[in-house]
């Protein structure tokens, strides 16, 4: 009997140590993840807005948010669905966005299929793309990587573009600074019409 | 009539000191088309819609019909058009090659204006074709007619140089 009661002693001892430990534990775990939840709120500055809601996936979602030099986007498509198990990653389909202050300049991207990843902030547009820029650039690539932190649109080729008259192809194409500068890259093959040059003349 | 004939052979001669290299300027052009597409070919090209300006670069190579236009780099100006970027100027530097089938010309930089229809070619310009080799430091090309003029420098040290060659193969 004595040796029992020794025994439960030891063992009263020890929980007095070992149940603070794990309230502690607890403790610090719902403190670590209300701040985890707090920061990716404000880190992103996106918004996602759900219309509707199917077993398969989310149907209509859309996106706005601005990216880091205050670039508005807005990402809409008719079905959004997850890209592995932590729900970060998205597949949508039928996607469009629209970089950039409507009245000023706009980049828009549109393809059948598109992936958005959550940690590089990246939305990569692949089949039937086409991209056009407010100020009549059109163009037409493979995929199409956009970059929502910078707003850098990435154009992977082969890339056809097209501006009024004047066509070209190319390798690759990038739009940096609110389409303010394009930047034509491996290999380009650009066609001025004779019309266009006797206008110039004219002119 | 030996005087009269030594006198007649003098002014010739003279004649032909000071207008061989208007004479070979008349006898060379180049073959042009201004009514054929312009050809844009090269590694990079950028466009800046603020500063209104634009570059290319690697190896750039324009063709218009019959004429060719090379250069490591060339930069351009154009207008701020809503509908169509229109080109002003186009200046090219770094191993300037104008060439056509048979007559090339060579020099250290070109300005080349869209509205004029003309380039003109800046520093060691060197002209040749089958017969004929001229050198100068401005040389205009009118591309409506192909008709080149070298261009006086103030500078008296940039004279025009000439050499007149009857055949290929009598020189050898």
């Amino acid at each position: 009997m004595i040796n029992k009661d020794i025994i439960q002693n030891i063992r009263i001892k020890r929980l007095r140590f070992i149940l603070p430990l794990i309230a502690l534990v607890i403790i610090f775990l719902i403190i670590f993840q209300s701040i985890n939840i707090a920061t990716t709120k404000n880190d992103k500055n996106l918004n996602i807005i759900l219309s509707e809601q199917s077993n398969e996936g989310v149907l209509k979602p859309s996106m706005i948010g601005e990216t880091s030099s205050g670039q508005p986007f807005i990402l809409n498509a008719l079905r959004a669905s997850p890209l592995g198990p932590d729900l970060k990653d998205i597949e949508l389909e039928n996607v469009s966005i629209i970089l950039g202050n409507e009245g000023v300049q706009t980049i828009s991207v549109n393809s059948r299929n598109a992936k958005y990843f959550a940690k590089n902030n990246i939305a990569i547009f692949f089949d039937d793309i086409v991209s056009k820029t407010s100020d009549g650039y059109d163009f037409i690539a493979q995929v199409v990587n956009v970059n929502l932190e910078t707003g850098f649109t990435f154009l992977n080729g082969p890339v056809q573009g097209k501006k009024g008259e004047i066509e070209f192809d190319a390798g690759h194409v990038e739009i940096h600074e609110r389409g303010n500068k394009i930047f034509i890259s491996s290999g380009i093959k650009l066609i001025v019409p004779a019309s266009l040059i006797q206008k110039i003349g004219e002119e | 009539m030996i005087l009269l004939i030594r006198n007649y052979l003098i002014f010739i001669s003279i004649f032909l000191y000071f207008n061989c290299h208007l004479l070979a300027n008349e006898l060379m052009s180049f073959d042009t088309n201004i009514n054929a597409p312009l050809k844009v070919n090269a590694e990079k090209m950028f466009i800046d819609k603020m500063a209104l300006e634009g570059g290319l670069s690697g190896s750039v190579s324009i063709n218009q019909g019959p004429l060719n236009f090379k250069a490591d780099q060339m930069e351009f100006t154009f207008t701020n058009n809503t509908s169509m970027p229109i080109i002003k100027n186009l200046y090219a530097s770094s191993g300037v090659v104008i060439s056509n089938q048979d007559m090339t010309a060579t020099g250290n930089n070109a300005s080349y204006s869209v509205s004029n229809n003309e380039i003109i070619l800046l520093g060691n310009v060197t002209v040749k074709n089958n017969f004929t080799t001229l050198k100068g430091n401005k040389l205009l090309i009118d591309l409506e007619t192909g008709a080149i003029n070298f261009i006086a420098d103030d500078n008296q040290n940039n004279r025009v140089k000439g050499v007149l060659r009857q055949s290929e193969t009598k020189d050898e």
